[in-house]
């Protein structure tokens, strides 16, 4: 019988041992975060959904795999989770921005107060672009971004799931950022920033 | 702090990372310096901030409910699989642990089997010539030479009246092997006798004998047998018909 206070190694423990309870519990704790991850990245509601499957499939099949000294089973299940959508993506060349019904996703109650309906509107088009924008980027500075930005995951698990140094996290996370910044540059934003001419200070 | 030292820190500055104390106070004391480093500041902000809101938009969503009812179907369909009884486990081990073993007896039967088809390979080397074995060997579907073979079927037994084995050699000496061992007569295939010259059976009216010999590949070619051209130059084993003048008569190959 699983307790929330199983950790999520407990209950993988749990699951390959047998116990189907474990797997419930398991897939409700981490489903959302790595359904929002696969959609951040991919754009598609259904890509998501399917590679929300396949990532607990492939744990009910090689979970034995699991080091737990390696890092967290969260990041575990990103790292396969990213796999699944570069494959996925590369099979069907999606890249592109989220459908409709993405969109009503994004949209939908989530019990918060609102805003008055311009500030709704003048928020909803910031997020709206800079949404576009993380989905414009060469997939190598999307995953850190998505990784970093939007799950809000440190420099050594971002490292850790893509493989690479912690450095080179830093360093895409860097250059990610200047291109966003000039793909959400309005045209009046680049009229400002070129009319302010100052010299730069060599201190 | 200069331009260069604050858009390397920037990014994480606006991420509010740690950083050192004292280049956060640097960075942000140059900010109120430098306009365009404002700027850059001002940017890197709102950036932040949007991309917070979106993750914040993005927070309560979640794969569809019927998810965790297929998995839930895949896991005891999984559960099902892997409680293979653990006796048919050991059957299937068996049988293939049979088959195996059929397998490898298969294997050495049939090596072996070749192995005795093919004939003992020939010790001899240079010219040599030795007496024959008493019994025909298995003879070859050649081309028949009538003529020879009545010679030696109708002669009393050209090899009783062999007066002596006449011993040729050439070369290096090579250890005797006896020609009435059984094991090299039955190993050797011959062709029939072929006629050489002009010889006839009564030529052999007053004895003759058989004398080993070792000719050239591409003799065969001479009495119409095929010869790889490209083995023309190697060896191959002939009992020559030797009648008592000293000519021979008829020849056979040996293999």
């Amino acid at each position: 019988m699983t307790t929330p206070e199983h950790s999520d190694s407990e209950l993988l423990t749990m699951m390959l041992g047998g116990d189907e309870e474990a797997l419930a519990t398991l897939y409700r704790r981490r489903q959302g975060s790595v359904y929002r991850f696969a959609l951040q990245l991919s754009g598609s509601p259904a890509l998501a959904e399917d590679v929300t499957q396949e990532v607990f499939l492939v744990l009910m099949r090689d979970g034995a795999g699991y080091d737990v000294a390696r890092g967290a089973l969260s990041a575990f299940l990103l790292g396969i989770a990213r796999n699944l959508v570069r494959q996925r993506q590369g099979r069907e060349q999606f890249y592109a921005p989220l459908a409709d019904d993405a969109n009503n996703a994004l949209q939908a109650e989530d019990g918060i107060t609102r805003p008055s309906p311009l500030d709704e509107m003048a928020r909803g088009e910031t997020i709206e672009s800079v949404r576009r924008a993380v989905l414009s980027l060469p997939s190598r500075y999307r995953e850190v971004v998505v990784l970093c930005e939007l799950q809000e995951l440190s420099y050594a698990e971002a490292a850790m799931i893509l493989g690479c140094a912690i450095g080179t996290v830093r360093s895409r996370l860097h250059r990610a950022r200047a291109l966003l910044i000039d793909k959400m540059q309005p045209a009046t934003h680049e009229d400002e920033r070129s009319a302010v001419k100052t010299a730069r200070c060599f201190a | 702090m200069n331009c260069e030292r604050f858009e390397n820190l920037v990014s994480e500055l606006a991420r509010d990372e740690l950083v050192e104390a004292g280049d956060r106070t640097a960075a942000l004391t140059h900010v109120g310096e430098c306009q365009r480093c404002e700027c850059v500041w001002d940017e890197q902000r709102r950036l932040t901030g949007s991309l917070r809101a979106l993750a914040k938009e993005m927070s309560l969503m979640a794969a569809p409910d019927h998810g965790e009812q297929r998995l839930r179907a895949a896991f005891r369909q999984q559960a099902t699989v892997k409680t293979f009884p653990a006796r048919n486990r050991w059957g299937l081990y068996w049988a293939g642990a049979a088959a195996a073993a059929l397998l490898l007896v298969f294997g050495i039967i049939t090596w072996r089997a070749q192995e005795r088809a093919q004939p003992l390979s020939n010790q001899h080397n240079g010219i040599e010539a030795t007496r024959s074995g008493p019994r025909d060997t298995p003879e070859l579907p050649q081309a028949p030479a009538p003529d020879a073979r009545r010679i030696v079927k109708n002669q009393p037994r050209p090899h009783r009246q062999v007066a002596a084995t006449h011993r040729v050699r050439v070369g290096k000496p090579q250890p005797q092997t006896s020609s009435m061992d059984p094991n090299a007569a039955t190993a050797e295939v011959v062709t029939d006798f072929l006629p050489v010259g002009y010889g006839n059976a009564r030529d052999l009216q007053d004895g003759g004998q058989l004398v080993r010999v070792e000719l050239p590949r591409f003799a065969l070619a001479r009495f119409g047998f095929p010869v790889n051209m490209d083995r023309a130059d190697e060896r191959v084993k002939a009992d020559v018909l030797v009648g008592a003048d000293g000519l021979a008569r008829a020849i056979r190959f040996v293999r």
